[in-house]
């Protein structure tokens, strides 16, 4: 495997303090490739959105240290910073909120272009808004005039991925990038970020709660908890032997349309959910390779 | 839906194109746009339903 393009290493993010403090994020570590994606599946409040926003330094972390190139971002300079935030750039969940409804698609696609690429200017930023919405296809004479309202979800998700790779970035954070959108169209905009991941070579950092979707665009998979993640490794390995309980009680509630939900085998008890809850939000310090590229935290 | 449901029917501008029990629609679907439909799910044992 390449050197890792941006690492967090032991980071931890907890918000408030004394009683009511909450550990969003504890000693999380992973690291970004080039040409690799990571998934990092969980619940509401598990913390996965925590870790996309430490990596995007929307939050500082309250302790650990986030690496870009080996080089922790933290007493970067503002050149380095700069280079950082060109270098990584996010998909939101909601294409309807995160598109200027005041602005055309070209001027959304504009914007990063005059701010991020000093090498192109003029009629050059025109051509390259077309080449952008072509790369996610989209018609740029269809598209570029319109405005967001103007525009089908599925749509707008590939202006947003177009917007992303305007900086020509090294990582993109996609957080929860399809939970919006139709079925139908939903493999598309996944498609469409997988070519980008092998054809541009970048890291992709893929937060979501659909642990199919994961599957089907990551080759490492982060399963997190209570701000903890609790099994990690090549996605699978995880999938197919899930060994934390919580990573089998997540995996349990996926929709599988060969078991009918009234099917009194398939339930698992209240109780033990409970307890599985329990016993994987406390501080669980030991880890286990079971196998090559397969980590679990002892419960 | 197939957990969920005992019947679906699948639209398709605006017209029903297929409806049957919710198995049925799932293992032997006869439209092209259910077969499409299935396809673009991914699923959790690798690729896509069917």
């Amino acid at each position: 495997m390449s050197d890792a393009i941006l690492a967090l290493d032991k980071v931890t993010k907890t918000f408030g303090h004394g009683d009511s403090a909450v550990h969003a994020a504890r000693a999380i570590s992973f690291s970004l490739h080039a040409g690799r994606a990571l998934a990092i599946v969980g619940e509401s409040g598990s913390g996965k959105t925590t870790c996309a926003r430490m990596a995007m330094r929307e939050y500082s972390p309250t302790s650990g240290q986030i690496l870009y190139k080996g080089r922790p971002v933290e007493n970067a300079k503002a050149d380095e910073i700069a280079r950082y935030r060109r270098s990584v750039q996010m998909i939101f969940q909601d294409p309807f909120a995160s598109l200027n409804p005041a602005h055309t698609i070209a001027h959304h696609l504009q914007r990063p272009l005059k701010l991020h690429r000093p090498d192109i200017r003029g009629k050059q930023i025109d051509a390259t808004v077309r080449e952008l919405l072509e790369r996610v296809k989209l018609d740029p004479d269809i598209v570029a005039p319109k405005y967001p309202h103007e525009l089908s979800g599925g749509q707008r998700q590939r202006v947003n991925i177009a917007r992303a790779l305007a900086a020509q970035p090294e990582v993109i954070v996609a957080d929860e990038p399809t939970s919006m959108l139709d079925v139908s169209v939903r493999l598309g905009v996944l498609n469409l970020l997988n070519e980008m991941k092998k054809e541009m070579n970048l890291g992709l950092l893929y937060i979501t709660h659909d642990i199919a979707t994961a599957r089907y665009v990551a080759e490492d998979i982060a399963v997190m908890y209570s701000g903890q993640i609790v099994e990690w490794g090549n996605t699978a390995k995880v999938i197919d032997n899930p060994l934390h309980p919580y990573t089998r009680l997540l995996l349990s509630a996926v929709p599988d349309p060969d078991v009918r939900f009234d099917d009194p085998r398939t339930r698992l008890q209240p109780q033990e959910v409970d307890d599985i809850r329990r016993r994987s939000a406390a501080t669980q310090e030991q880890v286990v390779e079971h196998e090559p590229d397969h980590f679990v935290r002892m419960v | 839906m197939v957990q969920f449901c005992d019947r679906i029917g699948i639209m398709l501008q605006g017209k029903l194109v297929e409806q049957n029990e919710a198995e049925a629609i799932y293992k032997t679907p006869q439209h092209e746009y259910t077969r499409k439909l299935w396809a673009s799910f991914p699923s959790l044992h690798g690729g896509v339903l069917l």
